[in-house]
């Protein structure tokens, strides 16, 4: 198990983008017996498209995206609320789902997706993902793995959340500067003329935070006032990362 | 007891690193709850995923008690990347001679072992552990973004912050950047503060890390 983690490491370093993400994953994931896996990150709020880089069938995530599934279904939701990782699928505890939510279980499940094993990361700031190992059936092999690697799949789940956040382009380049997502935000919202304190309110976060990150920004963008930040900002075309 | 874990030596020591980092969820989000990433009872951030070289401190029970961060200065650092108004106006150093230190974290019994200037021997230790690596790395400093607190416990320690600039209110502390100083000096003194007789890293560690 030493020498996959390893591998899983120094593969996910040399990752240039998701494709070599999700391979590194696969490989490892393979090797602890685990047949499949799914990674989701949601965006901020309930704004913007959520993101998958997983082995599920095709046909299942694109399903899923386009329903927008997240939002109903009750490994995601458990996720949000609770940062400990879980197993789920029969005989863990599916009392309590509406008949969408069993619908849903039933459509992954015809895909082949009927139990799970889900690993939440929440980034202190309302955005939160999660890894699952998923298999098909009652498979022994499965359950030994969880219980034997719970702890090292939840380091794995970490690095790739790291990693994957940097591989979708979390930051913002302005004038070959890379922003953080809420430099960038925050300064948008100055562009409008919203003070640090009107900005923090219509963020949920404190005037002397949003004051921060403004600051960060002018001083990455090497500029004095934020009036120069918002005309640099105005100027350049950002581009995702 | 000290350990120094390099990036190709991740798999051998994953079951410590988990302790790590389970070890900065307590401290960071627990005790100073800070608005940091957390799965459960571990806390990672992006700057783990670029391979550092992490110190561990051991209490005698065997416990991981202390942490510490090392990333080189010419990669991605918290202080380039995350506390740039930090830099107040200046470039972050880019040096083969300058690492950054972070996430420098201690979760210690009320009743550990003190040493001079009421500073916790564990404190010494992995201070002491970060000047052996310096030396060890032939660096000249190392830079770091603390707060005003672990300023003052640095004053105390004889290992003294270099400030870049002013502290600047963040969250709900003071933080505050500034360069340490990598010495045969300033290992003496912290070796003496912790009454520590030779060297804190492992010679056969020590000499890996060259």
């Amino acid at each position: 198990m030493h020498r996959i983690f390893q591998r899983f490491i120094d593969r996910l370093s040399e990752s240039v983008d998701v494709v070599a993400l999700r391979e590194a994953m696969t490989d490892a994931a393979a090797a602890l017996d685990l047949r499949c896996f799914a990674y989701l990150s949601t965006p901020h709020r309930l704004r913007g498209e959520a993101r998958v880089v997983s082995t599920y069938p095709p046909a299942w995530t694109e399903h899923y995206l386009q329903n927008r599934y997240e939002r109903l279904d009750p490994v995601v939701i458990r996720a949000r609320c609770h940062p400990e990782p879980f197993e789920w699928g029969p005989g863990a505890g599916q009392g309590g789902l509406s008949g969408r939510q069993r619908e849903l279980f039933d459509e992954a499940a015809e895909f082949g997706i009927r139990r799970g094993f889900t690993i939440p990361i929440h980034d202190g700031r309302g955005q939160i993902a999660a890894v699952t190992f998923a298999t098909d059936g009652r498979h022994p092999a499965f359950r030994r793995s969880i219980e034997k690697h719970a702890p090292v799949l939840q380091l794995m789940a970490m690095y790739f959340h790291a990693q994957a956040r940097r591989a979708f382009g979390g930051d913002r380049i302005v004038d070959g500067v890379a922003l953080t997502p809420r430099e960038f935000e925050c300064l948008q919202w100055a562009c409008q003329g919203k003070s640090a304190w009107e900005i923090g309110c219509i963020l949920g976060i404190s005037r002397r935070t949003a004051g921060f990150h403004l600051d960060n920004a002018k001083a990455k963008l090497g500029v004095r006032s934020i009036c120069q930040a918002v005309a640099r900002l105005s100027a350049a075309k950002p581009t995702l990362h | 007891m000290m350990q120094l874990i390099t990036s190709d030596r991740y798999g051998e020591f994953v079951e410590e690193l988990a302790e790590m980092y389970r070890l900065r969820y307590r401290v960071f989000k627990e005790r100073l709850d800070w608005d940091v990433q957390a799965s459960s009872d571990m806390e990672v951030d992006d700057f783990d995923a670029f391979h550092p070289t992490y110190l561990l401190q051991r209490g005698s029970g065997g416990q991981v008690q202390g942490c510490v961060r090392l990333l080189p200065s010419t990669g991605p650092t918290m202080l380039r990347d995350t506390f740039a108004t930090l830099l107040a106006g200046q470039a972050a150093p880019a040096s083969p001679t300058i690492w950054e230190s972070s996430r420098f974290a201690l979760d210690l019994r009320r009743d550990a072992p003190k040493g001079a200037r009421g500073i916790a021997r564990a404190t010494y230790e992995l201070f002491a552990g970060m000047i052996e690596f310096g030396l060890v790395r032939q660096l000249t400093a190392i830079v770091t973004v603390t707060d005003v607190r672990m300023e003052r416990i640095l004053r105390c320690a004889a290992w003294p912050l270099l400030r870049i600039s002013e502290p600047r209110p963040c969250g709900t502390t003071l933080a505050v950047a500034g360069y340490l100083e990598v010495s045969a000096e300033a290992l003496a003194r912290v070796r003496s503060g912790g009454d520590f007789k030779g060297p804190v890293l492992w010679a056969p560690v020590a000499s890996s890390a060259a």
